[in-house]
């Protein structure tokens, strides 16, 4: 893929920081399945800007806060 | 593919031999899927009815999109590939299959029946290989997904 690793995300620690949220709790939460948390959490998976509301809205911050986009890795 | 590979050999080397296994094959691939479909259903009933809700999130839904555009597309090509096969199978084989009347106009068409099986064997198999290919992309990704 032409664009991996551009948009990286903090899922991973975003969890850690919430009481070590489990993927299935966050999953559930945000109403996918556990293996796209996974998917999410390797880079493996883009998600829709409705996901990524949605993901930052579980952890409650804004959705830069969840991920990033790297312009200068283009 | 254990049953469908043997199958498609044995057909293509032997087309007569093999003719009468065609209908057992496409009688049991038309069970076997409807099989799979009627427990798949029985089953996501159940669920429901113990309130156990299967997600299908964006993830499965891009997963099964692209398995169905790509086993789509192979299907599209085999079929088109068999219609322009037709479309040059006639000209091209001449007076062998073309017979004509007295009077010169197109009467009949002798095609012969090795031929005639060979296109249709090439359209199911058209139809297997976009199964397969559809089921083993979505296996094939899932997988992908999960390997570290």
């Amino acid at each position: 893929m032409s664009n991996a690793n551009i948009i990286t995300n903090r899922i991973r620690q975003l969890r850690f920081f919430h009481h070590e949220m489990t993927q299935q709790e966050l999953a559930e939460r945000a109403g996918i399945t556990r293996q796209t948390v996974i998917a999410l959490e390797q880079g493996k998976y883009y998600p829709s800007l409705e996901l990524a509301f949605r993901l930052a809205r579980v952890f409650g911050v804004s959705i830069e806060d969840v991920f990033q986009f790297d312009e200068d890795s283009q | 593919m254990v049953l469908y590979i043997p199958y498609f050999i044995d057909v293509y080397t032997e087309p007569m031999t093999a003719l009468y296994r065609f209908w057992y094959v496409a009688i049991g691939m038309a069970v076997i899927l409807s099989v799979f479909h009627a427990i798949d259903s029985i089953l996501h009933l159940l669920n429901r009815r113990r309130g156990v809700y299967a997600v299908v999130d964006e993830l499965d839904q891009r997963i099964q999109h692209k398995a169905a555009l790509v086993s789509g597309g192979l299907l599209a090509c085999m079929v088109m590939i068999w219609v322009i096969v037709m479309m040059y199978a006639l000209p091209m084989l001449g007076d062998e299959v073309i017979e004509t009347s007295s009077d010169g106009s197109l009467s009949y068409i002798a095609w012969p029946i090795t031929q005639i099986m060979h296109a249709v064997q090439w359209l199911f198999a058209s139809f297997v290989g976009a199964q397969v290919l559809y089921y083993g992309m979505i296996l094939g990704q899932y997988r992908s997904m999960s390997r570290e």
